[in-house]
C-alpha cells in the first residue's frame, strides 16, 4: 500500500469510528420515546460502514483480472478500427489514420509500455527501419493489399562512359503496364512491358562521365503514370586493361576487335599466328608467368590454344589463378583436344557446334553464335540477349575468371551500322572478365533516402561527404561493421552527394524521402515478415491483473450516501 | 371603445421597432464590415443576416410589452380625466352593476381626452448614440487596419510607382506566311514563332512606362528597332532562316531569347505510280507507253512540269542516245499531282535493242525561286531479238557453244587410258584412243584456223560438224546443258579461273554468220581474249606464228599416234604441243599497270632477320570525334554541380561548339537559347537544368570503355582460392 492509500484508509476509518460513536452516543442520550426502531440503529450503522468501505474503493479500485489482450500496433497504411477486448492499440509515428489509437515514438516504446498483452500484432504495410528491432513476444503480421508500383529495384553499378548499363527490378500488383527508361533529356531509351509480378531489365547508356540521373517510369495499360523512380548513374573514367589478343588466324573479328580496343582507349596487343612462326600484328609477348601477369585480359580462340606449348599453358592457367582473365573463344568446330582442354578448365562444351542466329536487341542486331554453352553446369551467364540467351559464361578459377565466348561474328554488328551494340558486347565481357580494377569506392545498399540513415560501406579513410550546398560533413567509420568499415550517414536534403574516402570519390544520390514509395512498403513487408517469423515465443501468457474501474463504486457510493440521507431525515415517529 | 384606444399600442409598438432597429442597425453593419475584412463576403453575409435575425427577435420581444394591462396602466398614469378606472372601459358593460356601470359610461365620454394622449415611449436616445458611434469606430478600423501581408503592400500592388523600369505588358505577333503558301495570317500572344519560311513577322509590344525606344536585337543580325504607334510598340520583317530574339528597351530588365522557328519548305517529292519497277520491257505488239508519276510538296506543285526523255540506239559500245523534254501538266489538287504522258514508241524511234528513259522534273511553287527536283528515272527496254529459229518456233533450242578438250585435257585423258590399258579391251581402248585423237584434231583445226589454215573437210568430216555458234547445225544440238562453258577458254589459260559464264564480260559474239576463215578479229573475240587493241595486236608477230605452227605440228602427230591407238606414243607430242601453245600464249599476254597499294620499302637491314625491334603497329584512323575534349561535355558537367563550390560553366566555348556543330545538333536553337538564358539568369536553376537536358541530346555516346570489377575483400580472396 502506498501512502496516499494508507492516509486515506486512516482517515475513512477514523471518519466512520467518529460517526459511528456519534450515533451511538446519541441514541443513548435519545429518550426512549424518541430512540426509535433498532432497525434503524443498525441500518444507519450498516450503511455508514458500507458507504466508508465504498469510498475506499471508489477511490483505490481493485485490481481485476482480464483474458490475455494483443497489442495492436498500427504502422503506416494501417486502417483505423476499434479495439477488440483486452487489446491494446497503438500507433507509430508513421500511422496516419489512428483515431483512438495511443500514440508511441516508436515500437520499443510501445513494447515497454505494454508488457502485459502476450501477442503483437503488426498492421499496416510493416515496420520503419528504426522499429525493425527483435520481437519479444508472438507476432502476426497483417499487411493491406501489396503495392502495386516497383517493389524490387537493382541500380546500376558505376559504367565507363559510354557503357550500357542496366537496370532492373520487378512490378508488384499492377496487373500489365509498360516500364520506361528515360534519359535526362526525358526522351525513352528502353522500355519493356511488364504484368503483376514480372521482373524487368531494362539498360541505357551514360555519354559523359559524371553523374546522371535516369528515369523508371511505370505505366499502366492506359498509359498513366502509376510510379516513377529516379535511378542515379555514375560515370567514370576508367582505368584501362591490357588486353592480349591471340589469334590462330587473322579474321574480321580479330580486326574489329582492334578497332574497338583504340576507340575504347583499351592497351590491345593482338597476336596473329600464321603457323610455321609466321606471325602478323602486334610484336609477340613470350607466354611466361611473369609477362601474363602484365596482362588483365587474354583473349584467344581455339586454333592458337591448339598450338600452346605445354610451358605455355602452365604459365596461362598460373596467371589465371593470379587473376587475369581469360576468354576463349571458338573460330569453328572444337576439336576434342580443345574440348578436353576447356572443360578442365571449368568450362565444358556441349556437342553441337552449329551456328545459331541469334538477335540482340532491335534491328540490325543478329549475330551468329556457336551453340557450345551446356545448358548445365557451364558457369555464370554473361551478356545475356534480350530473350535470356546467353551469349557467354565464366566461372571463377583462382582469384581469376575464364569465360567462353560464342559470338562468332560480333564484327557484323559494325558493318550493319551498330557499333555501338559491338562495343557493348566486347565492354560487358571485358569488364566481367579482365583483371580486379581498383576498389569500388564506398558502397551504398539499396536507395539513399532523405531522413533515413545511409550506411557507407567499404570506406578506408577517414570519410567526408560533400552535401549540395557545399558543405562538409565527416561520418565516423566503425571498423568492425558489416560488410566492411561502415559508416552512419543521416542525409538531409535530396539531391547528390561527392563521398571522398582518401583519394577515392563517388556519387552518392540521395532520393527524396517519399521516392518509390511502393519500394519502400515492399521492404517494410518483407522486414517486417521476417522479424514476425524470429519473433520470441512463449507459452501464452495467463490472466493479468489490471486496474479496475472506480464507476460502478461510485455509483455504489451514491446510492448507500442516498440511502443515508433518506433515513436519516426521516424523522422517527413520534 | 377599444377601437377608439387600438392606435394607443400599435403607435407604441412601431416606436419600440423602430427605436430597436436605430440601435441594432449600425452594429449590424460594423459587423458585417469587420467580417468584411475578416473572412470577406461570406463573412459578411452570415454576421449579417444573423445580426438582423437578433435585432429583429429583440424588437419582437420589446413589443410584447404592450398589451391591455399596459395600456391600463399606461392610461391610468397618463389621464387623470380617467380616475384610475381605465379598467372598466374594457369590461363588457353587461357584466357590469351599478356604480361601475355608471362609471363606465362617465368615462366614455371622457375617451377622446385619452385617445389624443401619446403613450409611445421615448427614443433611447444614448443607445442610439452609443451604437452609432462604436459602428462607426469599428467601421473606421476595418477599413484603416494594415493588411496581413505587411503594411503598404496592397498599396504597392495597385498603383507602381510612377519611376518603375518599364516592363512588358503585352505583346501580339501577327504573323502572315507567304503567299504562295496559301495559309492564312494568324495571331499570337506568345513570342516564340514558328512559322513557314519566309513569313512578315509583326509585332505589337504594350510597355508600362512607356520607354524611349525599343528594338528587337537578333544576336549575329541587324537589330529591329520598334516605332511607336499610339500605345503600342510596333515593327516587322521577314524572316528566312530560324533565329532568336531579344526584346531590348532602355530600363527593361534583360529579357529571354525568344525563337523564331522557321520551317523551310521542302522540296517536292517525285513517285513512279507507274510502272512499278523501274525497268520494264516491251511487250510484244506495245505501241505506246504510259508512264505516271506522281509529285508531292508540303505548299504545292508547279501545274507544269518537265518529262525528259532518253532514247537510246545500238548496242555494245555502239550506243547513241537522243534527248528531248516534254512539258506535261498535272492533275490533281496543288498539293498532289499526277503527271503523265503517253509515249508513242514509233514516234519516240525506240527500235529493238533500244531503251526509253523518261524522268520527270517537277518544281515547287516556292517564290521567289521554285525548287525543282528530278525524280527517278524509268527505263522501257525493247529487248534484242532473238536468234532467227525459221520453222521451228517453239522449238528452238538454245545455240549452245562449242565444247572440245584442252591439249592439258587431252594429256591427262591419255594418261588415264594408259593407265586404264590392261583393264581394258583392246578394241575399247582402240576407241577411246580415236575419240581423243579426234579431240586433238578438232583442237588442231581451232588453232589452224589462226594460222590461216583450210577447214577440213569442209563440215562434213569426222568430228567437225558440231553445233557451234559460229556455223548452227541444228540437225546435231548437243544435249550438254549450259554448264562446263570453261572449256571453250581453254586456248587462254588453262589454270586460268576465268568463269565464262552466258553473261560475263567477254562477248563471243554469238549468232555469228559464214565461215570464220581470215576474220581474225572475229575468232579472237570468239575464242581468245582481245586483251590488246587491234593496233597494238602482237597475236601476229612472227615468233609467235612459228610458235603455233610449230605447236600445230605436234599436235598432228599427236593425233595421228592417237588415231592409230599408240597413245604412249602420243604423249611426248602432246606435252611438245601443250608447251609451245603456252609458249604463243606468254609471248601474246600483255601486262597492265595495275593501281597497286603503296607499300612501305622493304628494309634489307631487316630482313630475313627475324628483328621486331621499334617495329609499332600503326595506330588506326580515328572514326568518332573524341567527345571528352569537347567543351559540350564540360559544360554538361560543370552544369551538374550545385553549391558554392560549383564551378561556372564556360559558356563562352560552348557558344563557340554549338555554332561550329549546330548542323550536326538536334535543335541548336533551343540550346543557344538556353545558353544565353542561364548567362543572364546564373541563379536560375531550372535554366540551369534544361540546358543540362538540352546538352544531353547533343552529347556524342563515346565508344563504350570498360568498367573493371571491383577486387575482392580478403575473405573473399580465401574463398577464391580454395575453390577447386
Amino acid at each position: 500500500m502506498t501512502g496516499p492509500s494508507l492516509l486515506a484508509l486512516a482517515v475513512i476509518v477514523g471518519a466512520l469510528v467518529v460517526s459511528l460513536t456519534r450515533l451511538a452516543l446519541r441514541r443513548r442520550a435519545a429518550a426512549a420515546a424518541e430512540r426509535g426502531p433498532t432497525w434503524r440503529f443498525v441500518a444507519l450503522a450498516g450503511l455508514q460502514i458500507a458507504a466508508g468501505a465504498l469510498l475506499w474503493l471508489t477511490l483505490f479500485p481493485p485490481q481485476v483480472l482480464t483474458a490475455p489482450g494483443r497489442l495492436v500496433v498500427l504502422t503506416d497504411g494501417a486502417a483505423a478500427r476499434l479495439p477488440a477486448a483486452g487489446d491494446v492499440v497503438v500507433a507509430l509515428p508513421e500511422a496516419t489514420r489512428a483515431a483512438g489509437a495511443i500514440r508511441v515514438p516508436d515500437l520499443a516504446t510501445a513494447l515497454r509500455l505494454y508488457p502485459e498483452p502476450g501477442r503483437l500484432r503488426i498492421e499496416g504495410h510493416g515496420l520503419s527501419p528504426r522499429d525493425r528491432i527483435p520481437l519479444d513476444r508472438t507476432a502476426t503480421f497483417a499487411p493491406p493489399a501489396p503495392p502495386k508500383g516497383i517493389i524490387a529495384l537493382a541500380l546500376p553499378a558505376p559504367v565507363a562512359p559510354g557503357a550500357r548499363f542496366t537496370v532492373g527490378g520487378e512490378i508488384g500488383a499492377l496487373q500489365a503496364g509498360v516500364v520506361e527508361l528515360l534519359d535526362p533529356a526525358g526522351a525513352v531509351v528502353d522500355k519493356a512491358e511488364v504484368k503483376a509480378g514480372a521482373r524487368f531489365s531494362l539498360s541505357g547508356a551514360a555519354r559523359a562521365a559524371g553523374p546522371v540521373l535516369f528515369d523508371l517510369r511505370l505505366r499502366d495499360a492506359a498509359g498513366r503514370q502509376v510510379e516513377h523512380v529516379e535511378i542515379p548513374v555514375e560515370a567514370r573514367a576508367p582505368i584501362s586493361p591490357r588486353v592480349l589478343v591471340l589469334a590462330g588466324a587473322p579474321s574480321a573479328e580479330t580486326k574489329y576487335l582492334r578497332r574497338w580496343a583504340q576507340d575504347a582507349g583499351i592497351a590491345l596487343n593482338l597476336e596473329v599466328s600464321l603457323g610455321g612462326g609466321v606471325q602478323l600484328g602486334d610484336a609477340p609477348v613470350a607466354l611466361t608467368r611473369a609477362t601474363l601477369d602484365a596482362v588483365d585480359l587474354m583473349v584467344i580462340d581455339d586454333r592458337r590454344w591448339e598450338a600452346l606449348s605445354r610451358p605455355e599453358r602452365a604459365a596461362i592457367d598460373g596467371a589465371v589463378r593470379g587473376g587475369m582473365g581469360l576468354v576463349l573463344r571458338p573460330s569453328g568446330p572444337l576439336s576434342d583436344a580443345v574440348r578436353r582442354d576447356w572443360a578442365s578448365l571449368g568450362l565444358p562444351t556441349a556437342e553441337t557446334d552449329s551456328l545459331r542466329p541469334v538477335r540482340l536487341n532491335g534491328p540490325n542486331s543478329d549475330v551468329n553464335r556457336y551453340d557450345i554453352l551446356p545448358t548445365t553446369s557451364g558457369g555464370v551467364q554473361l551478356v545475356v540477349t534480350k530473350d535470356g540467351q546467353p551469349l557467354a559464361a565464366w566461372r571463377a578459377r583462382g582469384q581469376g575468371r575464364v569465360a567462353l565466348w560464342t559470338v562468332a561474328d560480333s564484327y557484323a554488328l559494325v558493318l550493319t551500322g551498330r557499333a555501338d551494340r559491338h562495343g557493348e558486347l566486347w565492354s560487358e565481357l571485358v569488364s566481367a572478365i579482365a583483371r580486379p580494377g581498383e576498389a569500388a569506392g564506398v558502397q551504398v545498399e539499396g536507395l539513399a533516402r532523405a531522413g533515413q540513415r545511409v550506411a557507407l560501406c567499404g570506406a578506408k579513410e577517414r570519410l567526408a561527404v560533400i552535401e549540395p550546398d557545399g558543405a562538409t560533413r565527416r561520418p565516423l567509420v566503425d571498423p568492425r561493421a558489416t560488410p566492411g568499415s561502415c559508416a552512419a550517414y543521416w542525409p538531409a536534403s535530396p539531391g547528390w552527394r561527392t563521398v571522398v574516402d582518401g583519394d577515392r570519390r563517388s556519387a552518392l544520390y540521395v532520393q527524396p524521402a517519399d521516392a518509390a514509395p511502393s519500394l519502400a512498403q515492399a521492404q517494410a513487408r518483407a522486414a517486417t515478415q521476417a522479424l514476425v517469423e524470429t519473433a520470441a515465443t512463449g507459452p501464452a501468457r495467463a490472466a493479468r491483473h489490471a486496474p479496475g474501474s472506480p464507476w460502478p463504486w461510485a455509483l455504489s457510493l451514491l446510492a448507500v450516501l442516498g440511502m443515508l440521507w433518506w433515513l436519516e431525515r426521516r424523522a422517527p415517529r413520534r | 371603445m377599444i377601437a377608439a384606444l387600438a392606435h394607443l399600442p400599435r403607435a407604441a409598438r412601431l416606436r419600440v421597432v423602430l427605436d430597436t432597429l436605430a440601435i441594432g442597425a449600425p452594429a449590424v453593419l460594423a459587423g458585417g464590415v469587420a467580417a468584411w475584412r475578416v473572412a470577406g463576403p461570406l463573412g459578411t453575409l452570415a454576421v449579417g443576416a444573423a445580426g438582423l435575425g437578433a435585432t429583429a427577435w429583440t424588437a419582437w420581444k420589446r413589443t410584447q410589452r404592450f398589451d391591455r394591462t399596459w395600456l391600463t396602466a399606461a392610461l391610468d398614469a397618463q389621464a387623470p380625466g380617467l380616475e384610475d378606472s381605465s379598467d372598466l372601459l374594457f369590461a363588457p358593460p353587461e357584466t357590469l352593476t351599478g356604480l361601475a356601470a355608471l362609471q363606465q359610461a362617465r368615462l366614455r365620454e371622457r375617451l377622446k381626452e385619452a385617445a389624443a394622449l401619446d403613450l409611445r415611449p421615448a427614443w433611447s436616445r444614448r443607445a442610439i448614440a452609443a451604437s452609432v458611434t462604436v459602428s462607426a469606430i469599428v467601421i473606421a478600423a476595418a477599413a484603416l487596419w494594415p493588411a496581413p501581408g505587411g503594411p503598404g503592400s496592397r498599396h504597392a500592388a495597385d498603383a507602381p510607382a510612377p519611376l518603375a523600369a518599364p516592363h512588358l505588358t503585352g505583346a501580339r505577333l501577327r504573323i502572315t506566311p507567304p503567299a504562295y503558301t496559301g495559309q492564312r495570317a494568324f495571331e499570337q500572344s506568345s513570342l516564340d514563332v514558328r512559322a513557314p519560311a519566309g513569313s512578315q513577322v509583326a509585332w505589337s509590344l504594350g510597355f508600362l512606362p512607356h520607354p524611349d525606344a525599343a528594338t528587337l536585337t537578333l544576336p549575329g543580325e541587324i537589330a529591329l528597332s520598334l516605332r511607336r504607334e499610339g500605345g503600342r510598340w510596333t515593327g516587322a520583317r521577314a524572316f528566312e532562316r530560324s533565329a532568336l530574339y531579344r526584346i531590348e528597351a532602355p530600363g527593361l530588365p534583360r529579357q529571354r531569347l525568344h525563337r523564331l522557328e522557321m520551317i523551310p519548305d521542302t522540296a517536292p517529292v517525285v513517285r513512279v505510280v507507274t510502272p512499278t519497277t523501274a525497268l520494264s520491257f516491251v511487250e510484244p505488239g506495245q505501241a505506246r507507253w504510259t508512264p505516271v508519276f506522281e509529285a508531292r510538296d508540303d505548299y504545292g506543285v508547279a501545274a507544269t512540269a518537265t518529262l525528259k526523255i532518253t532514247v537510246t540506239k545500238g548496242e555494245g559500245e555502239n550506243i547513241t542516245t537522243t534527248e528531248r523534254t516534254v512539258p506535261v501538266t498535272g492533275q490533281g489538287e496543288a498539293r498532289r499531282k499526277r503527271f503523265s504522258l503517253s509515249l508513242d514508241l514509233a514516234r519516240e524511234g525506240l527500235t529493238r535493242g533500244g531503251d526509253l528513259i523518261v524522268q520527270l522534273i517537277v518544281r515547287d511553287n516556292r517564290q521567289p525561286a521554285a525548287q525543282t527536283v528530278e525524280g527517278p528515272s524509268v527505263i522501257l527496254r525493247w529487248p534484242t531479238a532473238p536468234p532467227p529459229v525459221d520453222g521451228l518456233e517453239g522449238m528452238a533450242r538454245k545455240i549452245l557453244p562449242v565444247y572440245f578438250r584442252s591439249q592439258r585435257q587431252i594429256i591427262i585423258d591419255a594418261e588415264a587410258l594408259l593407265a586404264r590399258k590392261a583393264r581394258l579391251s583392246a578394241d575399247k581402248f582402240m576407241d577411246s584412243a580415236n575419240g581423243l585423237g579426234e579431240d586433238q584434231a578438232q583442237l588442231r583445226l581451232r588453232y589452224g584456223q589462226f594460222m590461216g589454215e583450210e577447214a577440213e573437210g569442209g563440215g562434213g568430216g569426222v568430228g567437225l560438224a558440231l553445233p557451234t555458234s559460229d556455223a548452227p547445225a541444228l540437225d546435231l544440238p548437243t544435249n550438254d546443258g549450259p554448264a562446263a562453258p570453261a572449256a571453250k577458254a581453254e586456248t587462254h589459260d588453262d589454270h586460268h579461273d576465268h568463269d565464262h559464264g552466258p553473261g560475263d564480260g567477254h562477248d563471243h559474239g554469238e549468232a555469228e554468220e559464214g565461215s570464220p576463215l581470215g576474220d581474225m578479229d572475229k575468232l579472237l573475240a570468239q575464242f581468245g581474249h582481245a586483251h590488246d587493241t587491234g593496233d597494238a595486236a602482237t597475236l601476229f608477230s612472227p615468233s609467235t606464228r612459228a610458235t603455233l605452227a610449230q605447236a600445230l605440228d605436234a599436235m598432228w602427230d599427236s593425233e595421228r599416234a592417237l588415231r592409230q591407238g599408240q597413245v604412249k606414243a602420243a604423249l611426248p607430242h602432246a606435252n611438245r604441243a601443250l608447251v609451245l601453245l603456252k609458249t604463243a600464249q606468254q609471248a601474246t599476254r600483255i601486262y597492265l599497270a595495275r593501281t597497286p597499294p603503296k607499300l612501305p620499302p622493304i628494309d634489307l637491314s631487316r630482313r630475313m632477320s627475324g628483328k621486331r625491334d621499334g617495329i609499332v603497329s600503326g595506330r588506326l584512323a580515328p572514326l568518332v570525334r573524341d567527345p571528352a575534349d569537347s567543351p559540350a561535355v564540360e559544360a554538361w558537367r560543370a552544369l551538374g554541380q550545385t553549391g558554392p563550390a560549383a564551378a561556372p560553366p564556360n559558356l563562352d566555348a560552348l557558344t563557340r561548339w554549338v555554332g561550329a556543330n549546330a548542323a550536326r545538333l538536334p535543335d541548336a536553337l533551343s540550346i543557344s537559347a538556353a545558353i544565353d538564358t542561364v548567362r543572364n539568369e546564373p541563379q536560375c536553376q531550372d535554366c540551369r537544368r534544361k540546358l543540362r537536358a538540352l546538352l544531353w541530346t547533343a552529347l556524342e555516346r563515346p565508344t563504350p570503355g570498360v568498367q573493371r570489377r571491383a577486387p575482392v575483400d580478403p575473405r573473399g580472396r580465401l574463398y577464391l582460392d580454395a575453390l577447386r
